[in-house]
């Protein structure tokens, strides 16, 4: 008789130890889970898939954890995205944080495949610490509904576009914007210190 | 085996309910309304469209399955607070709400709705193409509409089939395109605001090539003031499909 509840007491124990150790693990599981998954407004909602000019696939889940800056642009744009993209140069030279990133997004789902995106980052000799991407339609359309940025392709291929240069803070949310092609980026600048 | 067909019975009432109609758009040409310089008018290949626009029983169905559109749970990314903001509770709607087309809805959910279908939104060209807005008999009514402060939202498919088969195109609310936001009048060559050039890359001047087309401006305009999370009491959508 003894011997039996001996038995039923390990038993017993093993079961409530099996127990707590899944509900233990289920939590634990949960809350990771619940700590990797975006706030409200951050961009890492979004579920598009892009491609690098290193021509890797990425998901806006993926990107780094860091603070970044980013603008949607054109290769092909003659005036006003060099512009958009020197100005992201000065953030870069004048920003005293040196661990950001720098996004460029491009409109052109046709043309600027990853060779040319590599070919306009060595032309614009942009560092390291530069990504560019390119989609599909549907997905570009997208990300420029999500940052309100107006584009329209023109009949000889090129794009007429918003100017808007946004800050994003390491969670995916948009902490400046910066609108129109004005030297004026100091109110921007300080989110980089 | 009797409550296997009344269970079949159900599940086919409930696909019906959820499927829409479509009807095929000929291919045809349409002439921008808004020209940029070298722009020529536009080949629409033929296409589908759905017969009515989305209504609020489509819409909740869509929801029930898809809780992250439900109005307590979507994103601030994709919606306003005015998102589905008619409806009684997040997962309800009112008995007089079924047959009404879906408004207060952001061009992410509209878009999520129609993805979950196996279509799309119609571009800004199918739907002006579609809608044969540029007929003077369309352009009529569409002018009355327009003039008439809007009241209580109607059922869809009160009004008259188009003779594409269409209902509801115009008269009863406004509509979602895919591309809403490619219509820039911002940098229009009007306009003296020397700012807002600045945000444009490119030719910022966008004529209207027939300044007479007084409803169709009113259209555009409307798009144009619409960023994709907006949601308004008389804007819904219907969805489109390419032909295979």
């Amino acid at each position: 008789m003894k011997y039996i509840v001996f038995l039923l007491s390990i038993l017993m124990a093993a079961t409530t130890f099996a127990k707590s150790g899944h509900n233990g693990h289920k939590k634990h599981k949960h809350e990771s889970l619940k700590a990797s998954e975006p706030t409200k407004h951050s961009l890492f909602h979004l579920t598009s898939e892009w491609k690098t000019h290193k021509e890797k696939k990425v998901k806006f889940n993926n990107l780094e954890k860091k603070k970044s800056v980013m603008t949607m642009i054109f290769t092909n744009c003659a005036s006003a995205c060099p512009m958009l993209v020197s100005e992201m140069k000065d953030m870069q030279a004048q920003a005293k944080n040196k661990n950001i990133n720098y996004y460029l997004f491009s409109f052109d789902t046709e043309r600027d495949d990853p060779k040319q995106l590599t070919k306009f980052k060595n032309k614009m000799k942009l560092d390291k610490n530069w990504t560019l991407f390119h989609g599909n339609k549907s997905d570009t359309r997208e990300l420029a509904n999500v940052l309100g940025i107006q584009y329209k392709k023109t009949p000889d291929n090129n794009f007429i576009h918003s100017n808007v240069i946004f800050v994003l803070n390491e969670k995916g949310e948009i902490i400046c914007k910066k609108e129109g092609l004005k030297p004026n980026v100091k109110e921007c600048l300080k989110h980089l210190n | 085996m009797y409550k296997l067909l009344w269970s079949i019975g159900i599940l086919f009432s409930v696909s019906v309910a959820n499927s829409q109609e479509m009807v095929t758009i000929p291919e045809g040409v349409y002439s921008p309304f808004f020209k940029e310089e070298g722009e020529t008018d536009v080949q629409i290949k033929s296409f589908e469209l759905d017969v009515y626009p989305v209504t609020n029983q489509q819409f909740l169905n869509f929801v029930k399955s898809e809780k992250k559109w439900q109005s307590e749970n979507v994103s601030p990314l994709f919606s306003e607070t005015s998102y589905l903001s008619h409806w009684p509770a997040p997962d309800k709607i009112k008995d007089s709400q079924k047959k009404q087309p879906v408004v207060n809805v952001s061009w992410f959910a509209a878009r999520a709705y129609c993805e979950s279908k196996g279509k799309r939104l119609p571009t800004l060209n199918e739907w002006e193409h579609a809608s044969e807005a540029q007929k003077k008999e369309v352009l009529d009514k569409i002018l009355k509409w327009y003039s008439t402060p809007s009241s209580e939202v109607n059922d869809v498919g009160a009004s008259k089939k188009s003779s594409h088969g269409l209902h509801d195109m115009h008269g009863l609310i406004w509509e979602w395109i895919e591309d809403f936001s490619s219509v820039i009048i911002v940098g229009d060559s009007r306009s003296t605001n020397k700012t807002s050039e600045s945000l444009f890359c490119g030719a910022g001047a966008l004529k209207s090539k027939r300044p007479d087309e007084y409803a169709t401006f009113m259209r555009f305009a409307f798009r144009s003031s619409l960023t994709a999370k907006s949601s308004t009491k008389n804007l819904g959508f219907r969805c489109a499909r390419s032909k295979k």
